[in-house]
């Protein structure tokens, strides 16, 4: 039997001072669709959960100095609706509308799907492609940090247990840019991915590319860049030899492993041909932009 | 359908509003004074020996009452579960006691006064297990060296002299011989296909309560298909006279063959009987997919001898039938036959024994699967001979039989299949299925009120709209309206016997019942109102709820006035009795064309359309049957296309929820269905009613695989066809072809 309390703190400093207090033995709820599953199955036992609270900087999807500011708390449904991120961020509107049901993504939140660290988790690799900052805050002290870094493993990030998630900083990818998400699932809805891939390409008048960012979902303990595949696409024009090159790098960089979705060996030609997908249609939708 | 006044209209379910405004009383929704809550321990291995079970440290939890393993129940004790209408019966013991044979087997049931003290003492229970290997597939279980389930039993003869390990009984026909007929044929086609194991994955889990008075009588609140047949579970598996306990029947949310008891109802009774407090088990869906009896899976070898023309000549069936730790589907073999004319018929049948959970009866037992090898081969030699697999059916088909070939063309026609069209990488498919209906002993009472209204009563359990289509039944035999009639289910010590709803039998028998119940009490009926009106009831004329003499319809009585006019005389209150017995029924034949398109890159599926045709009988309500049907095809395609109970190679279900176990959501069910109803009449059915649950779902798999393999020129023989599945096979095939 697990007995637990709860505790609403009304701000951000009551929250810091109870995280700072209890550290790991408390954790944050915020939609709880992860939480609550996990202490059901005895994942996890603390001994208080803490509601995060609705307020700044938890709340609220801001834009300045061409970032967008989204606070942790902000629902998967607010950011598959939200004007501006479907507007200036449409992959992560693409990807957040993947998540779970309806019901769930009214509760699910992008700090919370960040905080799990499922390598599965659909938000992720737009995230990541979007190049994400989280800011984390404790009693005393705050630090940005690039979404590439957060993940360490399965379910393991370099959150300390007195530290809180409140906001997502995302800078507004500028120019001829274009973007692919693809959610590989058996199910159309309400499904947990094989493989989750994202592109994001930038280019220059000429169709020559800038900047590519490639990122995959539930093919490594963590959810990754594939780095060495945009370092190959930068400066060049795309074609079927490029293209294939760089998904054997997008291959070649992950490590998949076989579980209850799908075996390693499928999700590595998946690898493959996913990368070419998202590849190809992020550049053609860059290209397409004026 | 004119001819009727009820029979053949969308009437509302009689449990429409109940559901829809949450009314409805399902058994978790119940708690009884004084009850206690059961939990049960169950085996972390699929195959190992119990060396020790501790329950010292459980005791130590509070409020724990009972802690039961084997060794503390009598030894005339055994766990039978009876699937009268499926032909099944299942003996075995309650709790593993000297060894588990699968994973999630009962080992001990804990009761407590709370569920959560009840869990803790349940995960408290120290079991000492020495490992065992384990094997889930029946291809592996049958080979010399395998881990032996059953370890008394001794292997048998295969058909090629070879010994079967695991076999715990097996079946064996010809018609004809195949030998010569595969001699005679022109081209000889063979085939192998495996079906995974699948859940029933009905909307609410096993669920029971039951409580033991003082005087040892025994009260079972269930969500059960059938309250008898519970009553006589219980009653054989712990030798207690079926006077001794009364099932009642709460509402029920799904059961597709899985509730047929066993599960939760007798452990709730041995509780009870333990602790002599109401006792609550409630399963989880994780229970649910561990141990609540699935279909089995089966592997087909298929061998086929037909003329260049397509006329086939002899077919062979070497079937394993992956029962698990159980047994019970052998019996469906045949059914790849059942419709073609074949000169040379012969199977050879297995049940295999395997670390998986014993089967239960899933909707038409055993037809999907078998049907599934037969149908899907059959459309791969139309491939191959270049015939369209529609004509090769009709050049095959069974001509004795009314319906068949109807049914077949009815799809035909409305998927315009001669001229269908597809797109890249669209493909179509086409399959034939059918259901063996039966018959059950049944019986129900109705009697007129004295206001006219009409009350109905027996024992049915209601899963699919069935208390909808008796009431239309009697309505339409006693001359009243779908409104005046009231449909009231007994508990087994009130109402008269009525058998499980299951098999496709019940609007057959219960329906005949009832039909024979009105019929009585229309006679009473007249009786009442001759005497009354002081003419012979052959000058009687009736209808509307109205009795008139005939050609003088201003001599006439209301149906009120003729029940209070029984009252008054001789006669008495107006009840009609009916019984039924074991008059046969009528095959259903079912058939569905299913085009789909594949995403090459990736192995997902749309399915575009699916347009099938199934020979009912006598339609009693459109919307009800349609909705049978559907319900019917999305289980089929789901079936062929994600679900499977994945074993890890230590024997553990991996996916034992509903986000790893799929089933479809509305997002992945065909973009378009089209429903034919056809009603060829059975010769015994109340107005000609055949049976419809089952026959819907026998097609669905082949139709499916062949449309896949029509829009890929990929014949996969293993479902369900997964992305990943599709993926692999296409690289394996691209490989082979290098």
């Amino acid at each position: 039997m697990h007995w637990f309390d709860y505790c609403a703190p009304k701000g951000l400093d009551e929250a810091l001072d109870i995280f700072a207090e209890y550290g790991e033995r408390a954790r944050a709820l915020a939609g709880g669709t992860d939480l609550v599953l996990f202490m059901e199955r005895g994942k996890l036992k603390p001994e208080l959960v803490v509601e995060v609270p609705s307020c700044s900087p938890f709340v609220g999807i801001e834009t300045a100095n061409n970032q967008i500011r989204i606070g942790s708390r902000t629902t998967m449904r607010e950011l598959e609706t939200s004007p501006v991120v479907r507007e200036k961020l449409p992959i992560l509107a693409e990807a957040a509308g993947k998540v779970g049901s309806l019901q769930v993504r009214n509760l699910a939140t992008i700090g919370g799907n960040i905080c799990t660290a499922s390598p599965a988790g659909d938000t992720l690799p737009a995230l990541l492609v979007l190049d994400a900052s989280v800011k984390l805050v404790r009693k005393g002290g705050e630090r940005v940090i690039p979404i590439k870094d957060f993940f360490v493993g399965p379910g393991e990030t370099i959150r300390h247990p007195e530290e809180l998630l409140s906001e997502v900083i995302l800078p507004i990818p500028s120019g001829r840019f274009g973007w692919s998400f693809y959610k590989l699932s058996v199910r159309r809805y309400m499904d947990i991915a094989i493989v989750n891939a994202a592109a994001l390409v930038i280019v220059d008048d000429d169709g020559g590319i800038i900047d590519a960012r490639l990122a995959f979902g539930s093919v490594a303990p963590t959810p990754i860049r594939v780095v060495e595949a945009e370092e190959r696409l930068k400066g060049n024009t795309l074609d079927e030899t490029l293209l294939d090159e760089v998904a054997r790098l997008a291959q070649a960089a992950s490590r998949p492993i076989t579980d209850q979705r799908g075996t390693a060996e499928y999700r590595r030609i998946m690898v493959y041909r996913l990368a070419k997908r998202v590849v190809k249609e992020a550049y053609e939708r860059a290209i397409g932009q004026k | 359908m004119s001819e009727f006044r009820v029979i053949g209209k969308n009437v509302a379910r009689t449990d429409a509003i109940e559901k829809v405004t949450g009314r409805a009383l399902y058994t978790a929704d119940l708690t009884l004074p004084g009850m206690i809550y059961g939990a049960f321990v169950r085996s972390p291995y699929a195959h190992a020996r119990i060396k020790r079970i501790d329950t010292s440290k459980a005791w130590k939890v509070p409020g724990v009452v009972a802690i039961i393993t084997q060794e503390q129940l009598s030894k005339d004790y055994a766990l039978v579960i009876e699937e009268e209408v499926h032909a099944a019966q299942r003996v075995r013991g309650f709790f593993a006691s000297e060894k588990v044979r699968f994973f999630g087997e009962k080992v001990a049931l804990v009761g407590a006064e709370t569920l959560e003290a009840a869990k803790e003492a349940a995960s408290l229970v120290e079991v000492e297990y020495e490992p065992l290997p384990a094997v889930t597939d029946p291809r592996e279980a049958i080979k010399e060296g395998a881990p032996l389930i059953w370890e008394d039993r001794e292997p048998v003869q295969g058909p090629n002299g070879d010994l079967l390990y695991n076999v715990v009984s097996e079946n064996h026909h010809e018609e004809g011989d195949v030998e010569k007929g595969f001699a005679e044929s022109d081209y000889v086609f063979e085939d192998e296909f495996y079906v995974h194991r699948v859940h029933q994955t009905y909307l609410e889990p096993q669920v029971t309560i039951a409580s033991v008075d003082e005087k040892g009588k025994i009260t079972v609140w269930t969500s059960t298909q059938g309250i008898f047949a519970v009553r006589s579970n219980i009653a054989r598996s712990l030798g207690i006279p079926l006077s001794r306990i009364k099932v009642i029947g709460m509402t029920i949310g799904g059961g597709f063959g899985g509730k047929f008891g066993g599960v939760t109802d007798v452990y709730a009774v041995i509780l009870s009987l333990f602790t002599r407090r109401p006792a609550k088990i409630v399963y989880s869906r994780e229970e649910d997919l561990l141990d609540a009896n699935p279909a089995p899976g089966l592997y087909v070898r298929i061998k086929t001898g037909v003329k260049k023309d397509g006329t086939i000549l002899a077919r062979y069936v070497y079937a394993l039938w992956n029962v698990g730790a159980g047994g019970g589907a052998l019996w469906a073999t045949g059914a790849f036959a059942r419709l073609y004319e074949i000169p040379h018929v012969k199977w050879d049948a297995y049940e295999v024994a395997t670390n998986t959970p014993p089967v239960g009866a899933y909707r038409a037992p055993g037809f999907p699967q078998i049907i599934f090898a037969g149908e899907t081969q059959l459309n791969r030699i139309a491939a191959e001979l270049g015939i369209d697999p529609v004509e090769l059916r009709l050049k095959n088909l069974r001509k004795d039989e009314r319906g068949i070939e109807e049914t077949l063309l009815a799809v035909v026609e409305k998927a315009n299949w001669f001229n269908r069209e597809k797109g890249e990488n669209e493909g179509w498919g086409i399959a034939l299925g059918h259901w063996q209906n039966a018959s059950s002993p049944a019986s129900a009472f109705v009697s007129l009120h004295e206001d006219g209204s009409v009350k109905v009563f027996c024992g049915m359990m209601d899963i699919t709209g069935t208390e909808t289509s008796v009431s239309q039944i009697v309505a339409e035999a006693l001359g009243v309206n779908y409104e005046d009639v009231t449909f009231v289910r007994g508990d087994t010590d009130s109402a008269p016997f009525s058998p499980p709803s299951g098999g496709s039998t019940v609007t057959f028998s219960v329906g005949n019942a009832a039909k024979k119940a009105a019929e009585d009490a229309l006679k009473q009926v007249l009786e009442v109102a001759a005497n009354h009106l002081e003419v012979k009831v052959e000058d009687l004329e009736w209808g509307n709820k109205r009795v008139w003499v005939k050609g003088e319809t201003e001599k006439s009585l209301s149906y009120a006035e003729i029940a209070r006019a029984a009252m008054r005389s001789h006669f008495g209150p107006i009840v009609g009795k009916g019984s039924f017995g074991a008059d046969p029924s009528d095959v259903s034949i079912f058939a569905q064309a299913v085009k789909v398109r594949v995403n090459r890159e990736t192995g997902e599926l749309d399915i575009l359309e699916s347009v099938q045709a199934l020979d009912t009988g006598r339609v009693i309500n459109p919307i009800l049957c349609e909705g049978q049907v559907e319900g019917a095809i999305v289980q089929s395609i789901s079936w062929a296309t994600m679900e499977e109970m994945k074993y890890d190679e230590q024997g553990r279900l991996i996916n034992p929820n509903l986000a790893d176990y799929q089933i479809p959501t509305i997002a992945d069910v065909p973009l378009q269905v089209r429903t034919s109803l056809l009603e060829f009449s059975s010769r015994n059915g109340p107005y000609g009613v055949k049976g419809i649950g089952e026959p819907p779902i026998t097609a669905g798999l082949s139709a499916v695989v062949s449309a896949i393999a029509d829009a890929t020129g990929l014949w996969v023989h293993e479902v369900p066809i997964t992305p990943e599945r599709l993926v692999l096979a296409e690289e394996n095939s691209e490989r082979c072809d290098v």
